[in-house]
């Protein structure tokens, strides 16, 4: 795909109800590349918390809307590989037995881009002219890696940003423990598995961890909120905006 | 076989998340053969689609099931050995338990076979009054122990070397010694004896080759050699699905299975076992039965979003990347069968009511899938049990799970179907969230099925304002708003 | 008409007769004719530091002999050095072969060291079998020829036959197999071509070095339940 004309954004519910700085982190740096952004207003979710659980006509019937939203767009750009895995796989399996569903599933897919590989592979940028002072270590979260591929071009970004140093973890690629419903329902496992990256990420010595999905990174802060652990957490749409 | 159930998942895993030792050993698996195993593969030809390369094998093979089965089964009676097949575990019992009394078998050696503990042979040939032995240096730690196994490839893994001194120092009367050689000496010493006076031997089997009618057994020990060997009568036990049709399929899945399982090129022995010794062969056993067994495998084989899971060639390599099953370990599991293939098959073959925390309690983050050496989509299907659980499915004998959750993602549906209503109740738990207790502005306690969270972790406050309403206000106000 | 294969057809929704067993029993061109595939004599000349490279980590001992009588020799000097592992006696089994005949073993060895050969018959009577089984029991060193080689993997096979028997290869403490430098071949997928093409007897096992296990602790132990010790010897050179 070529630089398109306009770039419609796909706020993740996340981001949306509770971190709206990294949608708007995200609007700042692509604006910054001379792009012009659109954002259907009503949008909402993309149906992935129901899929997970295993509510699959509940999801697709939130599928279906998504379809209509953004059927018209021309590039759709998310600050999340999840929600975006969501809409480029799941949605096959969800529409299989319905042609006409899958096929407009397919198009809006290929046309759905998690917000560093649309930086990197679409617009060929991996200087976005930010600077960030400090060390940082990067969490690579288990949709974006292994559903999309998507695995350089954070670190791709990361490289181009002034100032910023970037330490590997032991594992970078271990999931933390999110799973979507799984965090409340099997608490237990879920913490394990986020103490072993915290502590994975402290080993590094770094003071700082960046990531590309607030699903993983809420879960994160949420154990070092309540364990007062001395690791910022960032996405990585703030680090590309940012002008320290 | 022990009374192990999925059902107490939850709780068996709460206790071994605080198992340190258990971590490290696992790890090992982890570091020494999980995380290196796909490099591995690429040095098979075709290189990068090894795995899609075995995974055609075992399609051609599972898709034509009947054909390789009948060829195998008809090739080993040719040269006298004997072949049963098997309903259901408990058919399967009572045949090796009728050929035991017919040869009046006193002692029985095993060599590891993950089916024989689907199956529970154990208790039932102890019951007989049988002495059971296992000879795998794992399997037999665990039976001393009187535990389950707790990884398909490395039974013992959960125990430290000075866990086994002891246990050799109280079992076996031997001095204790933390030192492995010497305590797998100790085990040589002790098993010889009984490998050589054993009546029969009962092994599982790795893969068969239906052309030339063969059972192929991998191994590293020796035991299942002995095991096969030495006694009167060697029986095997083998899943339907776990065969092959020709050499050339061995080429390919017997390479991908020990890189896979041990991280090596190829095992210390494999055995082509193809039925009882020729009267010119002056040792091996005088009777030979192959046990075919079903047990719900062919069920599984009807279902088309299922069927893959048959192609599983048992390595255990799901395990040794798993998050999950790393730090929970595999009795938490309540089956044989654990880790991803276990959290897939498990509730396929015994139901998947019984078995729903093996279906939701893992992340989906498709580490398995990366590894599977017959790349098995096995997120996939445990995300399809997950939709059988939340909807029902006569043909899987499930009904919905939970009522509650039903109208609670129905609900949430409904109301993200329309911005305006997402909106208003993104106002309103706005204002409930502030009867919530608060640390520096995160919330610490969450009400109902969400409390889970908040046991160990700080959750996240709803935005003053949505992303959308930043938006809307900043067109309305212009842009540097 | 077995209930659990029709089971299996109407699960795969296949007729029997219908002849898949075309589809299901076909071979790759390239894996029938790779046994005979011709090697390059250069690949052929790696052959040895091939396998003398994979049996470091095997812990399997590889032995070059220009002839059986220096085989012969070696093995004699071996089985000296050597003691049993259960008990005193000092016996060896070794298969009934020409090649084995070849190396001269009992008048090499003192005479405290006992030479058996695998006895070759149509058929056995149990004492028989029993008295055979005893003296394999009895020996601290098994011998075997092999039937091929592979540079791979340093792996040999074992083809079951007359004067062949599994557990001499099992049993004792020290298996010593000796190979015929001809008898190589470049790979496993080779060695299953070649199998391929000719009948599969009864019984056939693939050995690569002396037994081993990692169960405790995922450390690695040599010396199981099968031999604790091996010894490759390769007699003659490779063309």
């Amino acid at each position: 795909m070529n630089k398109p004309q306009r770039v419609t954004l796909f706020m993740q519910c996340i981001v949306d109800s509770c971190f709206p700085q990294v949608g708007e982190a995200m609007v700042a740096v692509l604006e910054r590349q001379g792009l012009t952004l659109e954002y259907p207003a009503d949008q909402t979710c993309c149906g992935q918390p129901a899929f997970n659980a295993g509510y699959r006509n509940e999801a697709a019937r939130l599928a279906r809307r998504f379809l209509d939203v953004f059927e018209d767009a021309e590039c759709i750009v998310c600050p999340s590989g999840s929600c975006v895995h969501m809409v480029r796989h799941h949605y096959r399996e969800l529409f299989a037995k319905e042609p006409r569903l899958l096929a407009r599933a397919e198009r809006v897919g290929a046309r759905t881009f998690e917000f560093t590989e649309f930086l990197v592979d679409v617009l060929g940028v991996t200087d976005v002219g930010a600077s960030w002072h400090g060390d940082v270590t990067y969490h690579d979260s288990c949709h974006l890696l292994r559903g999309l591929g998507v695995k350089d071009q954070p670190r791709a970004l990361l490289a181009g940003v002034r100032g910023l140093n970037l330490i590997e973890m032991t594992r970078s690629d271990e999931c933390c423990g999110f799973g979507g419903t799984f965090s409340a329902k099997y608490p237990e496992i879920s913490e394990a598995l986020l103490e072993t990256k915290l502590s994975n990420i402290q080993a590094t010595g770094v003071g700082a961890v960046v990531g590309c999905d607030m699903g993983c990174l809420m879960h994160m802060q949420g154990m070092i909120r309540r364990r007062e652990l001395p690791i910022t957490v960032h996405h990585i749409a703030e680090i590309l905006a940012g002008r320290q | 076989m022990h009374s192990q159930t999925p059902l107490k998942y939850r709780e068996l895993a709460a206790g071994a998340v605080k198992d340190s030792q258990l971590h490290r050993a696992l790890g090992k698996m982890r570091d020494k053969v999980g995380r290196n195993a796909v490099n591995l593969y690429n040095q098979i030809a075709p290189g990068q689609d090894s795995r899609r390369a075995a995974k055609a094998v075992r399609s051609r093979i599972v898709d034509n099931l009947d054909v390789v089965l009948e060829t195998l089964a008809e090739n080993i009676r040719a040269r006298g050995g004997q072949v049963f097949l098997a309903d259901t575990g408990a058919d399967a019992v009572e045949y090796c338990l009728q050929v035991a009394r017919r040869h009046q078998v006193r002692r029985v050696v095993k060599g590891k076979s993950m089916l024989s503990e689907e199956i529970c042979l154990n208790p039932a040939l102890e019951a007989a009054g049988i002495e059971t032995v296992e000879t795998d240096l794992g399997e037999y730690i665990v039976q001393l122990k009187g535990e389950a196994p707790s990884h398909i490839i490395a039974p013992a893994i959960h125990y430290t070397r000075d866990q086994v001194g002891a246990l050799f120092a109280e079992k076996l009367g031997e001095p204790y010694t933390d030192d492995p050689p010497s305590l797998t000496a100790m085990a040589r010493k002790a098993l010889r004896e009984k490998m050589l006076t054993a009546d029969m031997g009962i092994s599982g089997g790795n893969t068969a080759c239906a052309e030339t009618g063969h059972v192929t057994i991998v191994s590293n020990e020796g035991n299942i050699r002995m095991t096969s060997t030495m006694p009167r009568v060697h029986v095997v036990l083998l899943g339907i699905e776990k065969i092959a049709a020709t050499l050339e399929d061995h080429d390919i899945l017997l390479r991908m299975l020990t890189r896979a399982a041990a991280g090596q090129k190829i095992s210390t022995y494999i055995s082509y076992v193809g039925g009882p010794r020729l009267p010119e062969e002056p040792d091996g056993p005088e009777e030979f039965h192959l046990v075919l067994v079903d047990n719900g495998r062919s069920r599984i084989l009807a279902d088309p979003d299922f069927r893959e899971v048959l192609h599983c060639v048992r390595c255990g390599g799901c395990l040794n990347v798993c998050p999950v099953y790393l730090n929970i370990g595999g009795h938490s599991y309540g089956s044989p069968y654990c880790g991803p293939i276990g959290a897939v098959f498990t509730p396929l073959t015994r139901g998947i009511g019984e078995c729903s925390h093996l279906c939701q309690g893992e992340t989906l983050c498709g580490a398995c899938k990366q590894v599977c050496p017959v790349d098995n989509d096995l997120p996939r299907m445990l995300s399809l049990l997950r939709a059988k659980l939340a909807d029902g499915d006569p043909k899987w004998d499930v009904r919905p799970q939970s009522r509650a959750a039903k109208l609670a993602f129905g609900a949430w549906s409904a109301v993200m179907s329309r911005r305006g209503l997402y909106d208003a109740l993104l106002g309103l738990a706005r204002l409930g969230q502030r009867l919530l207790p608060r640390r520096n502005g995160w919330i610490t306690k969450l009400p109902g099925p969400l409390g889970g969270w908040t046991r160990g972790r700080d959750f996240p406050p709803l935005a003053a304002e949505s992303f959308g309403e930043r938006w809307a206000r900043r067109n309305r106000d212009g842009r540097d708003a | 008409m077995n209930p659990i294969i029709e089971r299996v057809r109407k699960a795969l929704g296949v007729q029997a007769g219908d002849g898949r067993e075309r589809i299901v029993f076909a071979k790759s061109d390239d894996f029938v004719h790779c046994a005979d595939a011709p090697v390059a004599p250069e690949e052929r000349a790696g052959w040895m530091d091939g396998i003398r490279a994979e049996a470091k980590a095997l812990n399997l001992q590889v032995h070059e002999c220009p002839d059986l009588a220096a085989c012969g020799a070696a093995i004699a000097a071996l089985a000296a050095e050597r003691s049993p592992e259960w008990g005193t006696l000092r016996q060896i089994m070794r298969w009934s072969d020409p090649l084995l005949d070849g190396l001269g073993l009992e008048s090499r060895l003192p005479a405290d060291i006992a030479v058996k050969v695998v006895p070759e018959a149509d058929s056995f009577a149990e004492n028989e079998r029993q008295d055979f089984r005893r003296e394999v029991i009895a020996s601290y060193i098994g011998i075997t020829t092999a039937d091929y080689l592979l540079a791979d993997t340093a792996s040999i096979v074992l083809l079951g036959g007359k004067g062949r028997a599994r557990s001499v290869s099992l049993v004792p403490s020290i298996h010593i197999a000796v190979v015929p430098a001809g008898r190589m071949v470049a790979s496993y997928r080779r060695m299953l071509s070649a199998l391929n093409a000719r009948t599969l007897p009864s019984h056939a096992t693939v050995i690569t070095g002396p037994s081993k296990t990692a169960d405790i602790e995922a450390t690695l132990v040599h010396g199981a339940h099968g031999p604790r010790e091996m010894h490759l010897f390769v007699v003659g050179a490779v063309e």
